[in-house]
């Protein structure tokens, strides 16, 4: 039970560790377009990488908050019937829908490895010390490289799929005890 | 299968999964994921991540975060606080005037936040304690807050439009130049009911009394603190309807100037940073991942045929067009009672939107006619977002039924203003057509 007790506060742990360094990325974005929108409209010299790191950035920060999201249970639901219950009917229904969680974001999380994955395969032709990488790069001026973005998505869906394990344990201990699991 | 039996199923066991308390974003998106094996098979489960890597990746979208974080910026620096200590110093004196003052300053601080928390929570802490102090009627004061607070997600920068412009594909510019107009319009009928019964009933909504009420040099005081925000917001705003700017150029120089007021004035430290940070995060991605597991449900709905079938169903109706508008909105305003606005955005507009242009309607007009409409959702129980945040921070004297009464009337006046803004289309059309002609 402990060492359960200890995996489940080590993934959560994990989770908000993201959230935190997301505020940097969040961050990190407001200060990219002020720089860009300065230098455009003050010094009239657009860079050719703001607003695609911007929303690269931004889109490494939606898709990763997911579990984080979840850690609080903030994934807003249709409060009709289910606020109405006490705790431990909750619990089951929980436990019940929790199915369906998981297939949804199984189905996540093994799609975007493969879409993951064609992308890091692909000839993009980004060198580094000389030598040409595999993976996909972007199609603009700047070409940053896609494949690390997109590999966010399946870790993401691991995070998000983790942190459901988290609450289906709880919520069936709950639903079976009628007790609180730490 | 027929597309009949193939709408049954999916909208059927969506809702029916919504009602068992999945989260709105996983409801769609298993929904969608499972009917696309079924109907399709299960190779098709490949195109999921393209379709979310496309929500991901859009530009306009970056407006979110930019602008809730700007938001909570600016609520956990005080700056909120501020502004309605100065509208209260100013209004106190009129008959009710505590409520009145609580729905100017929502007003105002729905020029500066896109969502409607930020302004909801710190006036439930603020305002309320103080209506309720000088005898306040505990409904319309609870109501006061709640429409007023509400506000926040129609009166731009507004989050909602944001959105809205990315599904149906029109200009953000556009549909906020045509929201300001409806959002000052139900301000001002809320101003009206309130001074009306205060009128009426004065026990209501006592005056402050006059050894209370401050002198011009202390109202004057109070405005010199307001004037940084002030000008930010007027650039904002100033840049996104005049086409200077985009919406996330405009957001992020906005939440850069929100950080600059409140470190000049040391109001924000690290950790409140922080808190205000994170708190933007969640809203963001609650937001984001209701559009993810939405997209993939609606995407196959269409894929399927589900957009001609929901088209021939309205076109073929026999309906004339503005009782298929008519018919919308209803379905808009049942839909709000359970749902929150991005998921029935989401599910619908991808829908609608095609079908309200080739009727030849502005979808402008139907853009913040729906906005309008979504007003309601947050005060209609018995899932209405305001109603939970001001339960959240309400004194413990304010019961639930207390907020829900509060509610009602606000409700009927939501209503009377989007039936204006339906039969006066001029209300939302005059001010994008003076600015973009």
């Amino acid at each position: 039970m402990n060492a359960l007790k200890r995996y489940m506060h080590a993934v959560e742990k994990v989770n908000i560790f993201f959230g935190r360094l997301m505020v940097f990325v969040l961050l990190l974005t407001i200060f990219i377009i002020s720089y860009e929108v300065l230098m455009r409209y003050a010094f009239n010299k657009p860079t050719n990488w703001a607003h695609e790191s911007m929303t690269l950035l931004l889109a490494i920060l939606y898709v990763s908050l997911g579990g984080f999201c979840h850690y609080y249970r903030a994934h807003v639901r249709v409060d009709v019937l289910w606020s109405s219950l006490p705790e431990r009917g909750r619990a089951i229904l929980d436990v019940f829908t929790s199915v369906f969680f998981f297939i949804y974001i199984a189905a996540f999380a093994y799609s975007s490895w493969i879409f993951y994955w064609s992308s890091q395969t692909m000839a993009g032709g980004g060198v580094l010390f000389g030598m040409t990488l595999p993976g996909e790069m972007s199609m603009t001026d700047w070409r940053p490289p896609l494949y690390c973005v997109k590999f966010m998505m399946p870790l993401a869906g691991l995070l998000l799929l983790l942190q459901g394990v988290n609450w289906f344990i709880r919520d069936l201990y709950l639903a079976v005890t009628g007790r609180k699991f730490v | 299968m027929s597309i009949e039996w193939i709408t049954i199923i999916m909208f059927g066991s969506m809702i029916f999964l919504m009602l068992l308390g999945l989260p709105v974003a996983f409801s769609t998106g298993s929904v969608g994921v499972i009917c696309m094996v079924i109907f399709l098979g299960p190779e098709v489960i490949n195109l999921i991540p393209q379709r979310i890597f496309g929500i991901m990746t859009n530009y306009l979208l970056g407006a979110i975060p930019l602008f809730i974080v700007m938001a909570t910026i600016l609520a956990n620096a005080g700056l909120i606080a501020e502004i309605y200590e100065m509208v209260h110093k100013w209004l106190a004196w009129l008959k009710g005037g505590v409520a009145t003052a609580t729905v100017v300053a929502c007003t105002l601080l729905a020029m500066m936040v896109g969502i409607v928390g930020a302004s909801e929570v710190t006036m439930g802490l603020i305002a309320l304690p103080e209506m309720l102090k000088r005898g306040y009627d505990k409904h319309m004061a609870c109501g006061a807050v709640l429409a007023g607070g509400t506000l926040g997600i129609l009166i731009p920068p507004s989050i909602m439009l944001i959105v809205y412009g990315m599904i149906d594909n029109c200009s953000i510019g556009q549909l906020y130049a045509g929201a300001f107009l409806p959002g000052f319009m139900l301000a001002g009928i809320y101003i009206a009911y309130i001074s009306i019964r205060c009128v009426i009933n004065p026990s209501m909504g006592p005056p402050i009394p006059v050894a209370e009420r401050p002198t011009m040099g202390e109202k004057i005081r109070t405005l010199w603190p307001v004037i940084p925000s002030a000008i930010l917001i007027f650039l904002v705003l100033g840049s996104i309807v005049l086409g200077i700017a985009s919406p996330t150029e405009a957001a992020g120089v906005g939440a850069l100037g929100a950080l600059i007021i409140a470190a000049v004035r040391r109001t924000l430290s690290w950790k409140r940073l922080l808190e205000a940070s994170l708190q933007a995060l969640r809203t963001s991605a609650m937001v984001l991942w209701i559009m993810f597991g939405a997209n993939i449900f609606v995407g196959l709905y269409i894929m399927l045929g589900g957009g001609d079938f929901v088209r021939d169903i309205l076109l073929g109706s026999g309906l004339g067009k503005y009782t298929i508008i008519l018919l919308m909105q209803g379905i808009l305003l049942f839909l709000g009672c359970f749902m929150d606005w991005v998921g029935i955005f989401m599910l619908t507009i991808p829908l609608f939107g095609p079908i309200v242009r080739q009727l030849g309607f502005d979808p402008i007009w139907f853009g913040v006619l729906v906005a309008v409409n979504m007003q309601l959702s947050f005060l209609s129980p018995p899932f209405g977002y305001s109603l939970f945040f001001l339960k959240g921070v309400a004194p413990p004297e304010v019961s639930t039924r207390d907020i829900w009464w509060g509610a009602m009337p606000f409700l009927g006046l939501m209503l009377f203003g989007l039936f204006l803004c339906f039969i006066f289309p001029d209300i939302i059309l005059v001010v994008p057509r003076y600015f973009y002609r």
